[in-house]
């Protein structure tokens, strides 16, 4: 238990340092990319030099560069992340508006391709070499080759306008109609019915990876002593499979959470191309003029997932495989 | 989770039709699409609005907003461009050419009912005086003070004679909201806070999402037809182009020359081609320098010589580009301005144009002394500075439209012709701007949306607009020149317009003259709408000027017995045959399944 605890905080002090540098990496990275972020948002309008100077003051980008740091790590631990130079308003407060439509795409988006990965990837690789097991792994390999924006342009031009006999069946771009029905049913129905396209978009990308990882790992247990043993004690395919199941899941799991920081990112493309407006379009934007602190919040955000996620699937992954907890005895099967 | 159902490999077909039904239940029950609803106009926006406070932003979305949920002053009239009243009736300005005073307009309310005096004139042109960092703050620069005599006078009087005092465009905002409102900041209350006297009032804001506006059916100007106007924002404009070929908007601009083509084939959408209000240009690094007069950056010394750009203007084949680049959509550029730009446009005559003429290129750079190497590249003449240097010039193209890039390969093959190496170097525009600031550059492509009023567009050639020790200043080229300086201040300082008009056409010659920049072309902006839901838009200027603005919504009417493609009929009909489709899909899964399972079982046993 006093191991438990131990390794308990030394995980957490890993995760504070882990979120230090992220910080600082930050702060750093979005300073090497030339521009100025108060001459980006004045160019092309007039203005007098008073007004450029009173622009710099007020974003704070006339003091030096560590001052602007130190303020800056200040400020982020004290869970301010400064004022966005394009929308003029907190940046957690401009965050916050996208974090649900990014977390729902991209949410949904694993949540279907792991399904779908798991049941088409268990049953190719029950039997390798089967026709389906050739035609549904070719198609997870064309799929996983796509590049995303290129997909889902495709999806937008053949299903949602809709092409020759194909009607457009599906919206081409937001997240909401203009139109829309009031009352929360009617809501939910027409969030979901955006939602399909960049879904589908991000799903038809993502599953692949599941799907052959999964193959793959079925394809080693097929030889494992205990399924010989569940065979011969006559026990039906279905059965020995959901013993298999036990063993594959492990890598599969930790594959998903990793995924599930790396899609926050992922889903710059299929929101760019649907746009959908999530963290993907905000970073967009505020790459084009420079918006030095909404970039920072951003960053923060993806790379916080990222090292929740992995840290979740360690803790988890102990949780679901016996042998990795080393108190128990261990017993395979 | 479904993976442990010992069933579900098997069965996933089943599952992939009941999900694939239940979307199309769902398509049955979506809301309709944003035609169905009478008298809303949905405009497609490719820039988010980005605040919605009118101290703060100046971008083209919320420009759009705020003309629609404020009036200015004075106004540009849809027709022509030219100034007419807007919430002020009547101006008059004193003798010294220095104190305007304005009657307001009577009657004029705010949409939460209080009525609009001289009071909240003042107070929005005070706050923008004491903020410098507000957006409009260089339209009142010359301001000295902004009194209200009576409820409808409003007094501006000015340190200098001000040309553009009826061309401000600065919205007037409500000072019993604004006085308890930090100008500063995004406004506190959201779209409550938007109280407006303008013809629509913002009634909704989805950052990134949509902007809804109602009709204020007591505007001064006359009610507006359409109820609601909607600005939906699109990341990609192949998808809002998508959208208005679908129905699910009614209006776009900025498209591109495929978009444009594209949409023209369809027999529901009018096309429309705006000229006028664009150009693109070629500028020349012609000896950078702060404006304290110290030099800067590493431009190629042969650039600062007039005949050699002229030379380069000469081996450019304009009509070529406009052809090819832009497929037509565009116009062949010469002078600083469009023809089309009227009043304020000047022409060069025959004997002065310069035209496309390699050979005559060739021959003023050998008159000029500039040899060809073996190489072929011209050099540096033997008697003047850095003798010898190769003719070899970096040109930049912006990354964010594909006609700079294609335009600067043409560029590069005609200045090989005339015996120059020119390395092409796309960049994203910002990147460009910083080098362009810091004079690190020879030639680079760029472009301009003018504004009604010429003002800016010729500051940006003028000795002060060069950059200042931190890097500061709106200088296109460099440019600086005594004559264009005195030219541009007594035009600033011009009020009568026909005098200023003569002014400032004087600029653009000598500007011509100067060989600073080569106009290549206007572009045209290309925009569509849907004709079977919306009629009556407006262009301005009204021969040859853009559809999309506020000044088209207002005049905008609903087309009657609109919705034909997308009606419940047509809707209900596609998803029976969809339907259908899924169905023999489903029979076909079905047996299929049934066949292979009987073969495996019969492996098996």
């Amino acid at each position: 238990m006093r191991a438990l605890l131990v390794s308990g905080i030394a995980r957490l002090a890993g995760l504070l340092v882990q979120l230090l540098l992220v910080l600082f990496l930050g702060f750093l990275l979005f300073r090497l990319i030339p521009g100025d972020p108060v001459r980006a948002i004045t160019r092309g309008h007039p203005t007098t030099p008073a007004q450029i100077a009173a622009l710099r003051q007020e974003l704070d980008l006339d003091r030096p560069l560590p001052v602007q740091f130190g303020r800056y790590v200040i400020d982020a631990v004290h869970g301010d992340l400064g004022r966005s130079v394009l929308y003029r308003r907190p940046v957690s407060a401009v965050i916050a508006e996208r974090l649900g439509p990014t977390a729902l795409l991209t949410g949904v988006g694993t949540g279907l391709s792991v399904l779908i990965g798991c049941a088409l990837g268990v049953r190719a690789g029950w039997r390798p070499g089967s026709r389906f097991d050739r035609w549904s792994t070719a198609s997870a390999l064309a799929f996983w080759a796509m590049p995303t924006f290129w997909l889902g342009l495709i999806l937008l031009v053949c299903v949602g306008a809709g092409v020759g006999p194909i009607p457009g069946l599906f919206p081409v771009g937001g997240m909401r109609s203009v139109g829309g029905a009031p009352g929360l049913p009617a809501a939910v129905i027409d969030v979901g019915w955006h939602l399909v396209l960049p879904c589908l978009t991000l799903v038809a990308v993502q599953y692949g990876q599941y799907h052959l990882l999964i193959r793959s790992s079925v394809i080693a247990e097929l030889d494992q002593g205990y399924l010989k043993l569940s065979r011969a004690k006559g026990l039906r395919d279905s059965q020995i499979r959901r013993r298999a199941w036990a063993n594959v899941a492990g890598p599969t799991l930790t594959l998903a959470m990793l995924n599930l920081g790396l899609l926050v990112t992922g889903a710059v493309s299929v929101e760019a191309v649907f746009s959908w407006p999530g963290l993907g379009q905000l970073t967009f934007q505020a790459l084009q003029v420079h918006d030095l602190p909404v970039l920072h919040g951003t960053f923060l955000v993806f790379s916080a997932v990222v090292i929740i996620a992995n840290s979740s699937a360690d803790l988890i992954q102990t949780r679901l495989d016996p042998r990795l907890r080393r108190e128990l005895p261990y017993w395979p099967g | 989770m479904i993976c442990r159902s010992r069933r579900f490999p098997r069965s996933s077909p089943g599952i992939l039709v009941v999900l694939l039904q239940s979307i199309l239940l769902m398509w049955s029950m979506a809301p309709p699409a944003a035609a169905d609803v009478d008298r809303v106009l949905s405009v497609g926006i490719l820039q988010d609005a980005e605040s919605l406070n009118p101290f703060l932003d100046t971008s083209a979305s919320s420009v759009q907003i705020f003309r629609l949920n404020y009036d200015r002053l004075t106004d540009y009239r849809t027709a022509d461009n030219a100034i007419v009243p807007g919430l002020a009736t009547a101006w008059k300005v004193s003798a010294d050419r220095k104190t305007w005073t304005f009657t307001l307009r009577s009657g004029v309310r705010w949409s939460d009912g209080k009525p609009l005096t001289a009071a909240d004139v003042v107070f929005t042109f005070t706050t923008i005086m004491s903020h410098p960092s507000s957006v409009n703050s260089s339209e009142v620069k010359t301001f000295s003070s902004v009194t209200a005599p009576d409820g409808r006078t409003v007094v501006i009087t000015t340190r200098v004679p001000t040309a553009t005092m009826l061309a401000i465009d600065i919205p007037i905002v409500p000072a019993h909201v604004w006085g308890d409102l930090d100008p500063m900041a995004e406004v506190r209350g959201g779209v409550s806070s938007l109280v407006g006297s303008g013809p629509f009032q913002l009634v909704e804001a989805k950052t990134g999402q949509q902007y809804r506006l109602s009709r204020n059916a007591k505007y001064w100007g006359g009610a507006p037809a359409m109820d609601t106007v909607v600005l939906r924002h699109f990341n990609n404009p192949d998808a809002a182009a998508q959208a208005l070929r679908k129905g699910e908007i009614d209006l776009v601009g900025n498209l591109t020359p495929a978009q444009f083509g594209a949409l023209s084939k369809e027999p529901s959408v009018t096309i429309n081609e705006a000229k006028g209000s664009r150009y693109t240009d070629l500028v020349f690094n012609v000896g950078a320098a702060r404006s304290d007069g110290k030099a800067v950056g590493d431009g190629h010394p042969a650039l600062r010589d007039t005949r050699v750009r002229t030379a380069i203007e000469l081996a450019i084949d304009r009509r070529t580009l406009v052809e090819r680049v832009l497929s037509g959509h565009g116009e062949v550029g010469q002078a600083y301005f469009p023809p089309s730009y009227q009043p304020w446009s000047w022409q060069p005559g025959p004997g002065v144009r310069r035209d496309f003429d390699p050979a005559a290129a060739n021959r003023l750079l050998d008159d000029a002394g500039y040899r060809r190497g073996s190489d072929g590249v011209r050099t540096m003449p033997a008697s003047g500075p850095e003798a010898g240097r190769r003719l070899a010039f970096r040109l930049y193209a912006p990354v964010e439209r594909p006609h700079y890039a294609q335009s600067g390969r043409y560029l590069v093959q005609w200045l090989h012709d005339i015996g120059m190496d020119v390395d092409l170097a796309t960049r994203d525009s910002e990147q460009i701007s910083e080098q362009v600031v810091a004079g690190e550059f020879d030639l680079f492509l760029g472009g301009w949306l003018l504004d009604p009023d010429p003002d800016y567009q010729l500051s940006i050639h003028t000795c002060g607009a060069r950059p200042d020790a931190n890097g500061d200043g709106s200088t296109n080229g460099f440019v600086c020149d005594r004559t264009l300086d005195a030219l541009y201040l007594k035009q600033a300082e011009q009020v009568d317009h026909d005098q200023r008009l003569q002014l400032v056409q004087q600029f653009q010659q000598r500007l011509y003259e100067l060989v600073p920049q080569v106009i290549l072309y206007y572009p045209g902006v290309l925009e569509a709408y849907r004709n079977d839901r919306v009629s009556n838009l407006s262009r301005r200027p009204a021969a040859t000027g853009s559809l999309v603005g506020s000044w088209s919504y207002v005049t905008a009417k609903p087309v009657t017995g609109s919705s034909v493609t997308n009606g419940p009929s047509a809707r209900l009909a596609t998803v029976l045959l969809w339907s259908l489709t899924l169905l023999v899909v489903a029979a076909v899964t079905v047996v299929v399944l049934v066949r292979r399972r009987r073969s495996t079982d019969a492996r098996r046993g």
